[in-house]
């Protein structure tokens, strides 16, 4: 018997590959894990795992508190 | 004594002399509690949101180390200070930092010989490219001398065959020719 699952495929973890620092600082960096309205992307989307997730959300709602991200925008 | 690093906002609507002395404020009531590693002023930048009706802020940022009673003082300060807009005191970590440093001074070389082997490879290449153009040269130079001699050849049979034909083609227009000239 074969069971047809579609999956999309596997996503790795950038920070994991790269292993470079989570910094909230660094907000262009950032960008790329909020979407266009400020929103932090869920993790099924960005592909990071568990750890580097919670490290990235903390290091967005930093950038956020000292007006480097948006929270929202609404245009 | 801990690592922390400090982060604030100043109105950049303020006069410069303002902003300067708001950052130097700060950076002395760090010194005269801890001591400072590294201290970088940003400058201006545009807000990613408005803050009390403004969109520009003077971000500097403070890397110190200091007892840990200092933080709520500090941020008890920045608080009352109606000319910083937002700040943010958060503690350092110094393994993570060390570790990232590790990793991408590795990349760095990883990269450096990676690169250093295209420029072999790129330089053999080259070479090689340029012998087999030379190569190429070569044999088309010898190519075109034997299409040549053959042309050559050709031509010679060829004006064999023609010479009754071509001497007296030539023969008749030369008189207009000559009358040309004389004119
Ligand atoms: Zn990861």
């Amino acid at each position: 018997m074969k069971r047809e699952v579609r999956r999309p495929k596997k996503k790795v973890c950038s920070f994991c590959v790269d292993k470079t620092l989570i910094d909230y600082k660094d907000a262009n960096r950032l960008k790329r894990f909020v979407t266009e309205r400020g929103k932090i992307l869920p993790r099924r989307i960005t592909g990071c795992c568990a750890s580097h997730q919670r490290e990235l959300t903390i290091a967005i709602k930093r950038a956020r508190h000292i007006a480097l991200l948006p929270y929202t925008t609404n245009e | 004594m801990k690592k922390y690093e400090l982060i604030f906002v100043t109105d950049a609507s303020l006069e410069n002399e303002v902003i300067d002395e708001v950052v130097a404020k700060f950076t002395d009531l760090v010194k005269a509690n801890g001591t400072i590693l590294e201290a970088t002023n940003w400058g201006k930048r545009k807000l990613a949101y408005e803050v009390n009706k403004k969109w520009d802020g003077f971000y500097t940022l403070i890397t110190f180390e200091g007892p840990a009673d200092f933080n709520k003082e500090l941020e008890r300060v920045l608080r009352i200070d109606e000319r910083v807009m937002k700040f943010l005191v958060i503690k350092v970590d110094d393994k993570k930092i060390a570790q990232a440093e590790f990793y991408a001074q590795k990349r760095r070389e990883r990269e450096a010989a990676r690169s250093a082997r295209f420029a072999a490879e790129r330089a053999a290449s080259n070479q090689e490219a340029a012998e087999r153009a030379a190569a190429a040269e070569k044999a088309a130079a010898e190519k075109a001398a034997a299409e040549e001699a053959v042309a050559e050849k050709a031509a010679a049979e060829e004006a064999v065959t023609e010479t009754t034909t071509t001497e007296e083609k030539t023969e008749t227009p030369s008189e207009p020719v000559q009358e040309t000239v004389q004119d």
